[in-house]
């Protein structure tokens, strides 16, 4: 059995009960988007808050270490002298001097076979050697030796023999020329 | 007046409320939500600087308190012994006369030439004039390299004398000096500790100054000296290295 339902109320007044219910609907919302923006509003100033604390906390610990950190300026002090000096130190040791390691090298290379007579080094290492020996093959040994690499650790190079002479006392001379490194 | 108003209100009424809702929406993103937004992450980087500085602070205060002062203070003695601050030509004179006497040599001159070193490094020029045995010269050379008052020999001319074993040495050495700083930079800087490298370079100072200081030239009679070391008499010297 069919239900019937009647209703008598004017059309007009149906209308305006739906538009009232959108108006009502459409308030509703406008309050409850403003409700939310100040909701969200204090929520951020909450935690804006509550971050200025952790801030606050934050540059009160770093200010706490950094009066330590001044209390211990005797000994920041301290190292700090000494670093700058073995920085200076380090760059002077930093290169063995060239004019040492030479005359070195050339004592242990020509020592008994034959005196130097004259050693001068400049400081791009070009050497000029004058030796002597009474004994041409004793000179000759050693000039062997200096044109030998193992010998002289790579580190003499264009060894030129600028000339060999004997002397009136037989005694024989020879100018060498040579690159040391 | 009243009645029009009120007729303006029904019929604009949805529309004021959504002009008030945007423009409160406006409102507050413009004076709140964008400002602490954006202050927020500001001062959340603010508190991690803050954090990771303060963390460098504490390693810096846990290397710092490992430093000995008095160990520190003695290698930095030690290290202006190497490197004064200053020019020192009356030490290094005294120095230079002790190692001449020390290997038997004749110092012919020293002398302290206006000249700059090659390096960027604060230095003086000292010419030195040596007449003496071959060994001698060779042994000085090398005393001059391990001597604790640092100094490099820049140029050394070698040329033999008149008689059979005397030598004559010219040596061009430098000598340098650096002064101290005076500013510790700033607060936050890093710093570490000695390498072991630096601590070897500074102990073979302090070694080389102890066996070097030990080492006394002591007048034995009118015309020479002795070199004594704390346990042995290890050479004889000169009374005067330039007679």
């Amino acid at each position: 059995m069919n239900k019937i339902s009647i209703n008598l109320l004017p059309a007009d007044l149906i209308i305006h009960e739906i538009e009232e219910k959108k108006r009502s609907l459409k308030i509703t919302i406008c309050i409850a988007a403003i409700a939310t923006f100040i909701l969200v509003s204090l929520s951020i100033l909450f935690l804006r808050f509550l971050q200025n604390q952790d801030a606050q906390n934050a540059n009160n610990v770093l200010n706490s270490t950094t009066n330590v950190v001044k209390n211990l300026k005797s000994e920041e002090s301290a190292l700090a002298a000494l670093r700058s000096r073995l920085d200076v130190i380090s760059q002077i040791l930093k290169n063995e001097p060239l004019e040492v390691a030479a005359y070195s090298t050339l004592l242990s290379l020509t020592s008994s076979q034959a005196n130097i007579i004259g050693f001068t080094v400049d400081k791009k290492g070009k050497v000029l050697l004058s030796l002597e020996s009474s004994n041409i093959r004793k000179l000759q040994q050693v000039l062997d030796r200096l044109s030998d690499p193992p010998q002289t650790n790579s580190r003499i190079s264009n060894l030129v023999v600028d000339g060999i002479s004997k002397t009136r006392s037989d005694v024989y001379k020879a100018d060498i020329t040579f690159s040391f490194k | 007046m009243t009645n029009l108003f009120a007729t303006y209100l029904a019929k604009y009424e949805i529309l004021l409320w959504y002009s008030i809702t945007i423009l409160s929406m406006v409102t507050l993103t413009i004076l709140v939500v964008y400002p602490q937004t954006r202050e927020y992450f500001h001062t959340s980087t603010a508190i991690q600087d803050a954090q990771t500085r303060n963390q460098n602070l504490q390693k810096k205060i846990d290397s710092l308190k490992k430093i000995d002062i008095p160990l520190y203070r003695s290698n930095i003695e030690a290290a202006l012994r190497a490197v004064p601050e200053e020019k020192d030509p009356v030490s290094v004179l005294g120095y230079l006369q002790k190692m001449t006497a020390a290997r038997n040599l004749k110092v012919d001159s020293i002398s302290f030439p206006q000249a700059a070193g090659s390096d960027k490094l604060s230095s003086y020029q000292i010419l030195v004039s040596l007449t003496g045995r071959e060994s001698s010269i060779k042994n000085f050379v090398d005393d001059v390299g391990s001597f604790f008052r640092l100094m490099k020999v820049d140029g050394l001319e070698v040329s033999k004398g008149k008689s059979d074993d005397a030598y004559q040495a010219t040596l061009r050495l430098f000598a340098y000096y650096s002064v101290l700083p005076t500013a510790l930079g700033d607060i936050e800087k890093p710093i570490s500790l000695l390498t072991p490298d630096e601590s070897q370079i500074i102990s073979k100072i302090q070694s080389s100054y102890i066996s070097q200081s030990q080492t006394q030239i002591v007048r034995t009679s009118t015309s020479s000296y002795q070199i004594q070391s704390s346990q042995t008499v290890t050479t004889i010297g000169r009374p005067d290295p330039f007679d």
